[in-house]
């Protein structure tokens, strides 16, 4: 007979009558393996807490939302967005499903060269691009997708100096219908800046303009903004073809699909309100194929979409530090995962489940982080069993910016790991050493020495 | 005036070739020749002919035929015969005017009133013009009859003296085999003449000019001799030389020119010759009443004859009709094979595939589950994951499947005649059979040629009943209404316009298949159960540089080994029948090509191989308009083209039976600059000539597309003697 497993005890009102809104019981189940890794091997091979990504649900991901697209448009291209997570083995997955890059910065630029990416599969964005930077875009034929006119004054003034015609898409905003309107990247549709840029782009002659791009904004959750963006990207591009005979080769959709994470504050879990990927699939492309194009001028849809595509592919692996009541009653849990690491639990009701077989009964729990800081709270409220120390737990869906977006602050960042498609765990982020950290300090000579050392008995 | 003297010498001496279907210069100079093995015979062939010539010039026919020799060489061999006959005076000179202008209005009629059967008039308006002179010279006094035939050492004397004289009487007492001496007079009765230095003439130029007829005339030839000593020694041996090239030609017409070269069509020239046999001698019992000749009389009928039967059958699965004559049997035979290797399926109108992106193909021709009977010629098609699932999650909503509600395409352009809509798609795992076909959109593209879209989803029609659609366009999306049990596509092709129209079996146009993340290019092929595909996707910079407009110029320079540069000059041209060419302004060749949008390729070449054209026909032979790193594209070459002549005599003996000789072509992309606006592309393609499966000859070149043109051809680009031809315009 099986060992009963020991939880101790809590006082629980009885929930009777008809079903609320916050269930009767917990339906989770216990996450105790990851692509049929056990929690507690990986936790124990690699330390915790732990990163781990599943090689196999992003190809799968990126396979089905290539294929949204693909059946659905005769011309499509991705490019992996670098900032939601540019751990090289990560990027080179995209690369190797034949995804480009898409950078926002000299630093993300310089990671997909030395991931091998050729330069006319670098889409560079963003607002900061230093004049080496461009210089090296320009150098390699990369897309340049030009953010506001001082940038285009100077890039204009690079290709005279440099004598090149660079290639170049301006980046547009736009009132999609959508609140907040995210107008602080690129020019503006409705008051006319696209067009000025545009105008002052090819009367200038010296920049060769290949695209449009947006970007409308950030875990959207309408399909049809993305449709009323696609369809103000052609009248554009229709535009320009109609004004200057130029045909626009590619319009940029930019990113922004939302993942199956639950929103703070909402009052459904994601993964019943998330469009799916063929929603937004259908949006643009019915906008794009019904915009008026030619068959030969029709042009090259990209999508820079990077959360909906690795988000589902990330845990986090984490142990219980302590357990403990607080002053109102409420039980609270503390973990070795806080802020720090887990980014994105600023936003979102991250999913977490007990990496152990645990009973029915459950309890509203406070779960903090490890930082001695007051912000370090991962979960405000959550459901869950009784956990004990040295307990492990799965984050699930933190695929996305928190392997970019993570602070070294208090306590150093984990290892990475990938579960490849062979079955093995492979580490693809050493865990952060003292070491690493101070390398990059420089200590003054003046500073080298202190004395408090001295009158210690050793 | 200059181009004015051409057509007249070509007319000239291709009236020469003409009585040997051929197009062959040297054949024609050597004919020419031979007729002049009796001066008086030559001169007065050489009058009528450039008498025709200048008749069909001055009354307006068609310059092009008449460059080919079709309205003279008639009037040629009527010149021969009375030349053989009568002496040359000025009312000799007169009548033989009147003969070649008659003899050019009954070849009018003839073809005019042939041409209706699709049969060629062949020699009958030199027989009929002949039989009207040959009577009705009865009646005249003033033409006098020659006796050159009688006194021939007369005329050689006038040609070449003593000398002459002593060595054609040397060459008449060789002592030849009878047979070999009767073969080589039958020949020379080609040109009514009775002589085995004229039947030696002309013996050289056969084998130069094609090895099957030279065979077939021994065919023709024996089979003729062994009837006639089968049978009797009646005639006398005058005749049965003269009757001789009756079996020799139609051997050659029937087993060689008016049908592709091949075991049939010898076996057909075979069975001809006691046709013939029967007819010499039935034809000639009849005309002998008249006492006129019999000539070429047997072989006009039994070819005639022949080819109208052929043109009745209701099978053409062998003995293959020459659709575009090439005047030579083995140019015809290679031609023909190369076609048929790269063109057998090719249609009138192209079916593209119906959808965006890859599908796969769930059920194919005569598959197990519903593609039976009246109805196994159509394609069902999903969309699925790399573990060939159907779809996502638990599968047990229509939402669930990747091929639901995608756009549908139309497959060609057409109208809209039927349109079933408004049936709900199933559970899944249900099947509606009573609206077995479910939503379906029925388009015409052509009279017996309809293409039926089914299983839709109800009202996501963009299209109306009686819309033209263009190809590529949206028509509905993809649903799972009707026998349905999960979302999928039912394509087919149809000859009748109702929905439930039993299947027609059609190539699509172009594909690609992906296998193992290799990709294949398919042209009109049927694609296979299992299969990945999708519509090729095209580069439009491909597109650009391979489109030569009618009327544009395109200039190239090249270095040659001692420094020299040279400039070619290709114009692109339009035929008649809005068949586009390149013409190379400097050697004349030119080369047949068509750009479909999706792929580049050459139908046909002509003219010197020294010619750069002849490189680029070769390196660009078949170019898919869409860049697909690591895809290879295949294709055959004519044999023809890519083999020195003499080396082809061998293949030539046996080429109606048997071809071991193959020119294979491939090409391969190598380079490309950007993805997005590219501006540069390398292709190289490579040539290799097997004798079975042995390569005798290889050559490579490597394509440059840059500012969006051909910047350049790099012929062999790996060796040292690497040339380069770049373009200048």
């Amino acid at each position: 007979m099986k060992k009963q497993i020991y939880e101790r005890p809590l006082i629980q009102r009885i929930n009777t009558g008809m079903m609320n809104k916050f269930g009767t019981k917990t339906e989770y189940a216990p996450v105790s393996h990851i692509d049929g890794l056990a929690v507690k091997d990986l936790i124990k091979e690699y330390g915790s807490p732990l990163f781990v990504l599943s090689e196999e649900t992003i190809r799968n991901t990126y396979r089905e939302a290539v294929r949204a697209f693909k059946t659905r448009y005769p011309k499509v291209q991705f490019a992996w967005s670098y900032k939601t997570n540019y751990i090289n083995a990560v990027c080179n997955i995209f690369h190797q499903e034949g995804s480009w890059a898409e950078v926002v910065s000299g630093f993300e630029y310089q990671k997909a060269i030395n991931n091998g990416v050729p330069g006319p599969k670098i889409i560079f964005n963003g607002p900061d691009k230093s004049d080496d930077d461009l210089r090296l875009a320009i150098t390699n034929n990369s897309p340049i997708h030009i953010d506001h006119l001082d940038e285009l004054y100077r890039l204009t003034e690079l290709a005279e100096e440099m004598n090149k015609r660079p290639n170049v898409a301006i980046r547009v905003n736009m009132d999609t219908g959508i609140y907040p309107m995210w107008d602080r990247f690129g020019f503006n549709y409705e008051n006319g800046q696209a067009w000025d840029a545009i105008n002052k782009i090819i009367l200038g002659n010296r920049l060769e303009l290949i695209g449009v791009h947006c970007h409308i904004g950030t875990f959207m959750l309408s399909p049809q903004a993305y449709a009323t963006a696609a369809y103000k990207l052609s009248d554009l591009a229709l535009g320009i073809k109609k004004k200057f005979g130029k045909t626009i080769q590619y319009i940029d959709m930019g990113g922004g699909f939302a993942s199956k994470n639950t929103l703070k504050g909402s009052f459904l879990p994601g993964a019943d309100t998330t469009p799916t990927i063929d929603q937004f699939a259908e949006s643009i492309t019915t906008a794009l194929l019904n915009a008026g194009f030619t068959e030969s001028d029709l042009p090259l849809l990209i999508l820079e979409t990077g959360r909906a595509l690795i988000d589902e592919a990330g845990y986090l692996l984490g142990s219980v530090l302590a357990n403990k009541r607080l002053s109102d009653g409420r039980r609270a849990t503390i973990m070795d995962f806080g802020v720090n690491i887990l980014f994105t639990s600023f936003w979102y009701d991250h999913k977490i489940s007990p990496a152990q077989e645990f009973s029915s009964y459950t309890e509203d729990t406070v779960m903090y982080g490890p930082l001695c800081m007051n912000i370090d709270v991962v979960r405000s409220h959550i459901t869950l069993p009784p956990l004990r120390k040295e307990d492990h737990v799965v984050v699930h869906t933190v695929g996305a910016y928190n392997m970019t977006q993570w602070m070294q602050f208090i306590a150093m960042r984990p290892a990475v790991v990938i579960i490849g498609t062979d079955g093995k765990s492979h580490l693809i982020r050493n865990k952060e050493t003292i070491e690493n950290i101070e390398s990059s300090e420089v200590m003054p000579d003046f500073l080298r020495k202190h004395e408090l050392a001295s009158d210690i008995l050793k | 005036m200059k181009s004015h003297i051409q057509l007249f010498g070509k007319g000239f001496i291709n009236s020469y070739s003409q009585l040997f279907f051929a197009d062959s210069k040297t054949f024609a100079w050597l004919l020419l020749l031979s007729s002049f093995v009796s001066p008086i015979m030559g001169i007065s062939g050489a009058i009528a002919t450039m008498s025709g010539l200048a008749f069909s010039y001055w009354i307006g026919l068609n310059r092009t035929h008449i460059g080919h020799g079709v309205y003279s060489y008639n009037a040629l061999m009527i010149g021969l015969v009375l030349g053989s006959q009568y002496q040359i005076t000025p009312s000799y000179l007169l009548l033989l005017l009147v003969a070649a202008i008659l003899s050019v209005i009954i070849a009018v009629w003839f073809n005019t009133v042939l041409a209706k059967y699709q049969l060629p008039s062949l020699s009958l308006s030199f027989l009929f013009s002949l039989w009207l002179i040959t009577i009705g010279l009865r009646t005249y006094n003033n033409i006098t009859l020659s006796e050159s035939s009688i006194y021939r050492y007369n005329d050689w004397y006038l040609l070449g003296g003593d000398r002459f004289v002593n060595f054609m009487n040397k060459m008449e007492e060789i002592q030849l085999p009878e047979v070999v001496d009767v073969y080589l007079k039958s020949l020379s009765a080609v040109f009514f003449q009775y002589n085995i230095i004229a039947g030696f003439l002309i013996l050289i130029g056969l084998i130069i000019w094609s090895r099957i007829a030279f065979i077939l005339s021994i065919i023709g030839f024996s089979i003729g001799y062994l009837f006639y000593f089968g049978l009797s020694g009646e005639f006398s041996q005058l005749y049965y030389s003269y009757i001789g090239f009756n079996f020799i030609l139609t051997a050659i017409a029937l087993g060689g020119f008016y049908l592709i070269p091949s075991r049939a069509s010898f076996m057909l020239a075979i069975i001809s010759m006691p046709i013939i046999g029967i007819l010499i001698s039935g034809l000639n019992g009849i005309l002998i009443v008249y006492q006129l000749p019999l000539f070429s009389f047997p072989f006009v009928i039994t070819v005639l004859i022949v080819l109208m039967l052929l043109s009745q059958r209701s099978y053409l699965h062998r003995l293959i009709p020459v659709t575009y004559q090439n005047f030579s049997p083995e140019k015809n035979k290679y031609n023909y094979s190369n076609n048929v290797t790269r063109f057998k399926n090719s249609k009138w109108v192209n079916i593209q595939l119906p959808f965006f992106g890859e599908w796969f193909v769930s059920q194919g021709y005569n598959g197990k589950i519903t593609h039976k009977e009246n109805w196994s010629d159509a394609l069902d098609f999903v969309v699925v994951d790399e573990t060939k699932h159907t779809f996502k999650s638990l599968g047990t909503s229509v939402t669930d499947f990747y091929c639901y509600n995608l756009p549908i395409l139309a497959p060609a352009d057409g109208f809209v005649v039927e349109i079933a809509d408004g049936i709900e798609d199933n559970k899944i795992g249900d099947v509606d059979l009573i609206e077995n076909w479910g939503n379906s959109i029925v388009i015409k593209h052509a009279d017996g040629l309809y293409s039926k879209l089914s299983h839709l989803k109800a009202n996501s029609m963009l299209v109306k009943l009686n819309d033209y659609v263009r190809a590529g366009q949206m028509l509905a999306s993809s649903g799972s209404s009707g026998r349905s049990p999960e979302p999928h596509l039912h394509f087919q092709m149809q000859s009748t316009p109702f929905i439930g129209s039993a299947t027609l079996s059609y190539h699509i146009n172009h594909f690609i298949s992906r296998v193992n993340e290799k990709y294949q290019f398919h042209e009109n092929e049927i694609p296979e159960e299992g299969a990945q595909i999708h519509q090729p996707i095209k580069t439009p910079l491909l597109g650009k540089a391979l489109h030569f407009t009618p009327g544009q110029i395109i200039t190239f320079e090249t270095i040659l080994n001692a420094g020299n540069k040279i400039s070619i000059n290709w114009e692109c041209m339009v035929d008649a029948w809005n068949k586009t060419y390149l013409y190379c302004q400097q050697t004349k060749a030119y080369a047949y090509f068509v750009n479909n949008g999706t792929t580049f390729y050459f139908t046909s070449y002509h003219g010197s191989k020294k010619s750069y054209l002849f490189d680029f026909y070769l390196a660009a032979y078949k170019i898919l308009l869409g860049y697909y790193p690591d895809l290879t594209i295949k294709d055959s070459i004519d044999i023809g083209l890519f083999n020195h002549p003499i080396t082809l005599w061998f293949q030539d003996i046996i080429a109606p039976f048997y071809l071991f000789k193959k020119v294979s072509y491939q090409v391969n992309f190598k380079q490309i600059d950007d993805m997005i606006a590219p501006t540069y592309i390398v292709m190289e393609s490579k040539i290799e000539a097997y004798n079975f499966n042995s390569k005798t000859k290889e050559r490579n070149y490597k394509l440059v597309i840059q500012d969006g043109k051909l910047m350049q051809i790099v012929i062999n680009p790996n060796h040292k003697s690497a040339q380069t031809i770049t373009c200048t315009n």
